[in-house]
């Protein structure tokens, strides 16, 4: 029983620390939308909704590698990248959508945020944030 | 080598001006043109092409069945053991090997057009055209499609071949094997809206389809007009549910010439409700479906399941327990033609599976199950329709059973199916 105790500890122990940094899904200020709920967040990254309140929203993703996207997945949408992309395949073949387009890294995702047409949404380090983005939600 | 450095020395000298004074035309059209190197090398228009496919490469075989002979009823020698859904002892592979690639084409932010064909081996690799579609996108939220779409009938029935996005090798037959049905030809209507915390999807359809089936050993062309379906499907958090129903005016001439077996103008309804939790770790799905047609002999089969999976890293070991069960065998039980045809579509049964799933690579994954059986098909019914077939004089093999094994397995068997699979999607 003690054997099995300590067993049990040492696996909890060994769990991999979540990544520390702090993620935020950010878009321009100009967008009109000051913040999102969990839930706004999940379905607009999950192709389930594509307007928040009237205003059609175009998520974007992180490189795969970029390890924000990993903590944004796990911590916002608690899905691995198998999981997303096991999600995504449901979509994409019965033409129910497609995922986010990716961009090349934060720099990218900042210009287009602050001055594309289109009202591009995507999430970032916090420590990555710039000065005419909104952050509309916070992964704690 | 030469084409690589150039490609080289014209990325790094494209660098700096990305990180310095990159305009956000450019860099859309980067974007654009990123996504189509990543789906399409050789895209023969502007048009904005993602070519995507899946393959699912597995093998399967049952244990060593023998077959049950039921005392008086036909040919008693050489009986070859009983098959599950063209599986036998030996090992084969075409049952569960399969490809399909698919073509969207997004001519402009309104209208796409979108093709997928599908293979498999069971059909000798002929490939189907599954999808054939135009998309015109009417708002964010509201989209219509026509041309060739697959029904959605139950829950995972519109993506039933990505094995891929399925944590089994193939979906529980007892419920999805119930329904002879896939593409049709018409036209859909979605759309997307919100109330609380909560999205919903509602999807609308009209359309027709012909397809060849066989009954007991007879061909036969299945016709159905006027397919009217509705389905809505709903999220909240890790939970999501569906619920659909699909009704129908199904024609089937059973004899030569007119019969009153025949299945004329009569109504058919598909009908499903299930719903699906995952929050990461732990997953728990459940389904029940139906498939009816209001004529004189046509088994009502439900079928159901329910699985439960958790997720250790990268392996996801699964159980699932399924059932399909026939209702309306009192209607026919005077009936020698009529119990005949009934039996000839009803099933009976249950299983466990018990199975894993590994993703041991970006976009593959590998999957292993078993399934095992029991209650195969209902003696009191099969008893009183063993042949001779009042449909083919000279008489059809003894076992209609109502499971969906070719034949009754001997009693002291313990049916099996073991599955393995690579299955990927890019």
């Amino acid at each position: 029983m003690k054997a099995f105790t300590y067993l049990l500890l040492s696996c909890l122990l060994a769990l991999p620390v979540a990544a520390s940094a702090e993620v935020v899904v950010v878009a321009s200020d100009s967008l009109g939308i000051t913040s999102l709920n969990q839930a706004d967040v999940r379905q607009i990254f999950s192709g389930k909704r594509s307007t928040v309140d009237g205003v059609a929203v175009v998520p974007l993703d992180l490189p795969a590698d970029d390890p924000a996207r990993e903590a944004f997945y796990r911590k916002v949408l608690g899905k691995s990248a198998s999981q997303m992309r096991s999600h995504w395949a449901r979509l994409t073949f019965t033409g129910r959508g497609n995922p986010p387009k990716i961009v090349s890294g934060e720099d990218e995702l900042a210009i287009l945020l602050s001055s594309s047409s289109r009202n591009y949404i995507g999430y970032m380090d916090a420590a990555m944030t710039r000065p005419g983005m909104v952050i509309l939600y916070r992964a704690e | 080598m030469k084409k690589t450095l150039a490609m080289l020395g014209a990325c790094v000298s494209l660098l700096p001006a990305l990180a310095q004074s990159a305009t956000v035309a450019e860099l859309e059209r980067r974007l654009e043109q990123l996504e189509r190197q990543s789906s399409s090398r050789t895209s023969v228009s502007d048009v904005d092409l993602k070519v995507g496919g899946f393959i699912n490469a597995g093998a399967a075989a049952t244990n060593n069945l023998t077959d049950n002979v039921v005392s008086g009823a036909g040919p008693t020698e050489e009986l070859s053991p009983p098959t599950y859904a063209g599986l036998d002892e030996e090992v084969t592979y075409d049952r569960l090997t399969s490809a399909g690639i698919q073509v969207q084409a997004n001519v402009s932010d309104r209208v796409s057009g979108t093709i997928q064909l599908y293979a498999d081996g069971a059909d000798d690799f002929d490939a189907q055209t599954e999808w054939a579609y135009i998309t015109y996108q009417f708002t964010d939220a509201t989209e219509a499609r026509a041309g060739r779409l697959v029904i959605p009938l139950y829950m995972h029935s519109q993506y039933q071949n990505v094995g891929y996005a399925l944590p089994w090798i193939e979906l529980p037959r007892e419920a999805y094997d119930i329904a002879p049905v896939r593409s049709m030809e018409g036209v859909d209507l979605t759309t997307r809206f919100q109330t609380g915390n909560m999205a919903h999807a509602v999807n609308v359809f009209h359309g027709t389809l012909d397809i060849d089936v066989g009954i007991n050993g007879t061909n036969a062309t299945f016709r159905m007009r006027d397919i009217t379906g509705i389905n809505l499907t709903s999220s909240l958090g890790n939970l999501s549910t569906w619920l659909s129903y699909v009704g129908a005016e199904a024609n089937v001439d059973i004899l030569p010439g007119k019969s009153a077996y025949d299945i004329d103008n009569d109504y058919g309804y598909f009908s499903s409700a299930g719903f699906q939790y995952d929050n990461g770790a732990l997953l728990f799905m459940a389904e029940q479906t139906q498939l009816s047609i209001a004529n004189r002999w046509f088994p009502a089969n439900t079928g159901s399941y329910a699985t439960l999976g958790y997720r250790f890293g990268r392996f996801m070991p699964h159980v699932t327990w399924a059932e399909v069960d026939d209702d309306g065998y009192n209607d026919v039980r005077n009936d020698p033609v009529g119990r005949f045809l009934y039996n000839g579509l009803a099933s009976h049964q249950k299983s466990w599976t018990v199975g894993v799933r590994a993703d041991v690579a970006t976009n593959l994954a590998l999957k292993a199950e078993v399934s095992r059986f029991y209650d195969l098909g209902d003696d009191a019914q099969s008893a009183a329709a063993i042949p001779p077939n009042p449909l083919l004089p000279g008489g059809l093999p003894a076992h209609q059973t109502g499971s969906l094994f070719n034949s009754v397995p001997d009693r002291d068997d313990t049916p099996l199916v073991f599955r393995l699979a690579a299955q990927m999607v890019f």
